[in-house]
């Protein structure tokens, strides 16, 4: 190539530069137009006192910040979706890497069992949500009906304050076990043959020794992403909460999104609202970034 | 020095409907290297994998060290193997890599799990010995200072070295070796190809190495075993496959540039070949067969030999590879049938043209007559007059 | 692999094995199931027999009223049809400006690129919903919210988008654009020509990603659509169940299987895609 074009270079790259700009100009404003401009808006809203409605605004410095750690609602947000992340990412991760490897070693059925175990992922999440919130209904529900006929007590699973929670999460675990079943088989199917055979070879053949001895150490990679990825999906968790509880009983739900939505497009507190959001920008910020800096390289082959 | 016989009896293997073997013998003395020989698809792979215990055989048996098999996993058939793309476990260090079957054949289950050895001595003991083990194999393979690294920070010759070193540190009864070198470039596989063919005479396992370069077979192998749509077209030593193959195929699959093919005709006692006669011997029935002549086996030169049979020939091309030439030419008969002929490069000193007109006579005694389905015919072909060949430039 | 017809004592542990890990596998997908079952079976009741008889197999007939009720006393269509048109025009936009960025970033010579990189990764960790509180508080002042704009305008530059088709193209070969260059191809036509026709799977696997993501998106309708013909899906099964027919269950369940009628279709059309394009995002 050198050789071709270095008549040519002077008038290829010229001509090319402002026009390669202004391919790349679209994208660049509507970055800097969605995102940019958005969150300097958001953090430098935080610092104020202004909310949707007024006309003007006042600098108060920190003390929205201030608010915040006295707010025992926003804390227990926080806390709520703390909660929710720390039962639904492990649960998931655990599951999805049991289920993989279950359905790796069968060749039968494998694609049907793909099908089933991501339907959840596709579907449309408030259209399933209906269907829990019948399902787990207190009175009219059909679990409550079985609990009855095995003896058990009635459990107001969405209503009860000491449940809602707890239900909240085993429907995020139902709704992305596929996720993490079909990135662990692609981890699983990215193994070579060989390796596995040479492990056969060597005594490693099957069982135990051949997941701690190879599998699990080959896939760690993909655990560590799908780790990351449930976390940061589990942590902006929104719409179970607006379908199923609207963060009740009480504030017994409410997630850290829910009360931004809530400070936000309900309340109309704005400042507080955007105080919010710069603490959970942080928290999806780090994670993301940490995703794409550590998870994506750490492949062994 | 444990070598041990292989057979292998009546082996088959079916996927479905497809037939990749089919009733395979193969006897291996022990301490041989033999070379499974063939083109991609001929089932040779398949029959490695059935040895190894990867795939149980449709039909038949394996033996091996006068073990019946068949029926074994993997693990307890004593058996290592070097895969093509060496299948080292890529995140253990090279010590753990040669150690690992060790580990697994002489710790207990749960005497290898991580945090066990803080808790047992003799799990100690036993590591130490193993380390020592690998550290003697290394140096044997002159990989001991790579000891610490990971697969994927060495070299395709140092990965080589340690799939190496991980099949035989256990010496195991049979060695496997699935297209050992083609993932090397070419230097390196020249030598490694001596480098394991030294070491196995060294250690003397018996060795099966699956190929389908055929110098590596002919370089290599105490016996070459040439396969072809799952059956063995011959079996034996490389020179007397080269020599005498007991198939078209085998005697194309060899030599390069490939043997020449020529269409031929048996009839009253006598060999017909593009208008050329050869005296054959007698008793022989009238068949159409078919006739091979290997490029060095033909002579060349510009002036008709008085008596002895040869073909008027035109050039198409010449290929000087400085100590030898190949010849490229069509014979001026009907058919027009092209051959290659291997010469001496001075012979192509002067200038050929291409459509120059050449005479070229095949050594008589050298044609192999095979039937039309391609198994060998098993007649002598005579020899032209000895006189003959001296106004012919000799080939080689 | 196993190949199970050997009579050797290895394929009968093999068996074992596998009649086991068979049934673990369906009684894990049987929970998986069990809300997709209850769907169906309640989208065939009538008003009357969701109590008197909740769990024996529906009258064909019913599921024809309920289809009837869904559509006719809420705007099912409607909802639908949003959804449908603000899913593609997300798509339509992302991808177009997407790929001409990712083209410039990889194969022209830009000042700043590695700013506006750092631009796209930065994005790329932003979670949506954030920026979203100024640009609800910029549309509701000039008043555009509850329309198709409002709906997609967060959406239409997509970081994931560029950064995808940033790493497809770089793996293209520069001396072919070089080369189309030098044959008088425009960078227009050489991006329409030569890359877009690269890109295919990835585009595939990102228009799955894209289309399920904002067909089932929540959040922003909810707070930036308050007029109900403008709901998408999903927002509109939240209507129709707080509405006067939200307590008929068996015309609720029927309005959830068409909203996610569409989702299975686009899975079953690009299942492989569906796979690619989750192994390769992971963002959401």
């Amino acid at each position: 190539m050198t050789m071709l074009s270095s008549p040519r270079r002077p008038r290829d790259i010229a001509l090319r530069e402002p026009r390669g700009l202004m391919l790349a100009l679209p994208a660049v404003f509507l970055l800097v137009g969605i995102f940019v401009v958005p969150i300097v808006i958001v953090i430098g809203v935080s610092l104020t006192d202004y909310n949707f409605g007024d006309s003007g605004a006042g600098f108060v410095g920190l003390r929205n910040y201030r608010e915040f750690l006295g707010d025992p609602t926003a804390l227990q947000a926080l806390w709520h979706s703390i909660y929710y992340t720390l039962i639904v990412a492990p649960l998931t991760l655990c599951l999805g890497l049991f289920i993989a490897c279950l359905i790796q070693a069968r060749e039968r059925f494998r694609h049907f069992y793909e099908i089933i175990f991501f339907l959840p992922v596709t579907s449309t999440f408030v259209a399933m949500a209906l269907v829990w919130q019948f399902l787990l209904h207190g009175r009219i529900g059909p679990i409550n009906e079985w609990l009855v006929r095995l003896g058990l007590e009635r459990i107001d699973f969405l209503t009860d304050p000491e449940y809602a929670l707890i239900t909240l999460s085993a429907i995020g675990v139902w709704q992305l076990v596929g996720q993490s079943t079909i990135l662990f088989l692609a981890g699983l199917a990215a193994i070579p043959q060989d390796i596995y055979d040479a492990g056969a070879l060597d005594g490693m053949d099957q069982g135990w020794d051949r997941f701690s001895t190879l599998t699990f150490p080959l896939i760690t990679p993909t655990a560590l992403f799908v780790l990351i990825t449930t976390t940061i999906t589990a942590f902006q968790v929104f719409d179970s909460v607006a379908a199923l509880t609207k963060g009740g009983p009480g504030i017994s739900t409410q997630t850290l999104l829910y009360k931004i939505y809530l400070e936000a497009y309900q309340y109309s507190n704005t400042s507080y609202a955007a105080t919010l959001s710069v603490l959970f920008l942080a928290i999806i910020f780090t994670f993301t970034l940490f995703q794409l800096f550590v998870a994506n390289r750490n492949v062994h082959y | 020095m444990k070598a041990s016989r292989v057979r292998i009896q009546g082996i088959s293997k079916r996927f479905g409907d497809l037939e990749v073997l089919r009733r395979i013998d193969l006897d291996i003395e022990p301490g041989k290297l033999v070379c499974l020989l063939g083109p991609s698809g001929c089932g040779k792979s398949t029959l490695l994998r059935i040895l190894a215990g990867f795939e149980p055989p449709t039909e038949g048996t394996v033996s091996i060290g006068g073990r019946d098999v068949t029926t074994f996993p993997s693990k307890k058939r004593d058996i290592a193997m070097v895969f093509q793309n060496f299948a080292l476990y890529p995140h253990m260090s090279v010590e753990s890599n040669i150690a690992a079957p060790l580990v697994m054949s002489r710790l207990s289950f749960l005497r290898r799990q991580p945090l066990f050895r803080f808790f047992s001595p003799s799990a100690q003991k036993i590591r130490r010995e193993i380390r020592e083990r690998v550290v003697e194999t290394a140096s044997l393979l002159q990989i001991d200072k790579l000891l610490k690294r990971k697969p994927a920070q060495l070299s395709g010759g140092q990965k080589q070295r340690v799939a190496i070193g991980r099949a035989i540190i256990r010496e195991p009864l049979l060695f496997l070796m699935d297209e050992p070198l083609s993932s090397l470039d070419a230097g390196l596989r020249t030598q490694m190809r001596g480098e394991i063919a030294a070491l196995q005479k060294r250690l003397g396992i018996t060795t099966i190495f699956v190929t389908h370069d055929q110098t590596e077979a002919m370089t290599m192998a105490d016996q070459v075993v040439v396969m072809s749509g799952g059956v063995i077209l011959q079996s034996g030593s490389p020179r007397e496959i080269f020599e005498d193959p007991a198939h078209l195929s085998v005697a194309k699959f060899l030599g390069s540039p490939s043997i020449n093919v020529l269409d031929g005709e048996i009839s009253d006692g006598l060999l017909r070949v593009e208008g050329l006669s050869f005296r054959v011997s007698s008793g022989a029935a009238d068949l159409l067969v078919k006739v091979g002549i290997r490029p060095e086996e033909l002579l060349i030169g510009r002036t008709q030999p008085p008596d002895a049979p040869s073909w008027r020939g035109k050039i198409q091309r010449v290929e000087n590879l400085g100590h030898e030439a190949l010849v490229y030419l069509t014979i001026e008969e009907a058919s027009a049938a092209r051959l290659v002929a291997r010469v001496a490069s001075d012979f192509v000193a002067d200038p050929i043209q291409p459509s120059d007109t050449i005479f070229v006579m095949p050594r008589a005694s050298k044609l192999k007559v095979f039937k039309e389905d391609g198994r060998r015919h098993d007649i002598a072909v005579k020899q032209p007059p000895r006189s003959q060949q001296s106004v012919l430039q000799a080939a080689r | 692999m196993a190949i199970a017809s050997a009579p050797t004592t290895r394929t009968g542990n093999h068996r074992s094995a596998a009649i086991a890990s068979h049934a673990t596998l369906w009684i894990l997908a049987g929970f998986i199931v069990v809300p997709y079952v209850w769907m169906a079976l309640t989208a065939g009741r009538m008003p009357d027999e969701i109590f008197t008889r909740p769990f024996g197999l529906p009258a064909f007939s019913n599921y024809l009223a309920n289809v009837q009720l869904a559509f006719g006393t809420a705007p099912l269509a409607r909802f639908m049809f949003n959804g449908f048109a603000v899913t593609a025009l997300i798509l339509g936009f992302q991808i177009a400006i997407a790929i001409p960025c990712a083209y410039a970033l990889t194969k022209c010579r830009l000042p700043f690129s590695g700013l506006l990189f750092g631009l796209v990764l930065a994005a790329l960790c932003v979670p949506i919903q954030v920026p979203m509180l100024p640009i609800y508080i910029g549309l509701a002042s000039i008043g555009a919210l509850n329309t198709y704009f409002s709906l997609i305008v967060p959406f239409v530059a997509s970081p994931f988008a560029i950064f995808l088709f940033r790493q497809q193209i770089q793996s293209y070969p520069t001396d072919i654009v070089r080369a189309a260059r030098l044959d008088g191809f425009s960078e227009f036509e050489i991006i329409t020509r030569l890359i877009v026709p690269s890109l295919r799977p990835s585009i595939a696997a990102f228009a799955v990603f894209s289309i399920t993501t904002h067909w089932n998106d929540l959040y922003w309708p909810m707070i930036s659509i308050s007029d109900i013909n403008m709901a998408t899906p999903p927002l509109g099964l939240l209507y129709f169940r707080d509405g006067d027919i939200g307590a008929n269950y068996g015309a609720l369940m029927m309005a959830a299987i068409m909203a996610i009628i569409p989702m299975m279709l686009v899975y079953f059309a690009a299942q492989r895609q569906f796979v690619r394009g989750m192994a390769v995002t992971g963002f959401r």
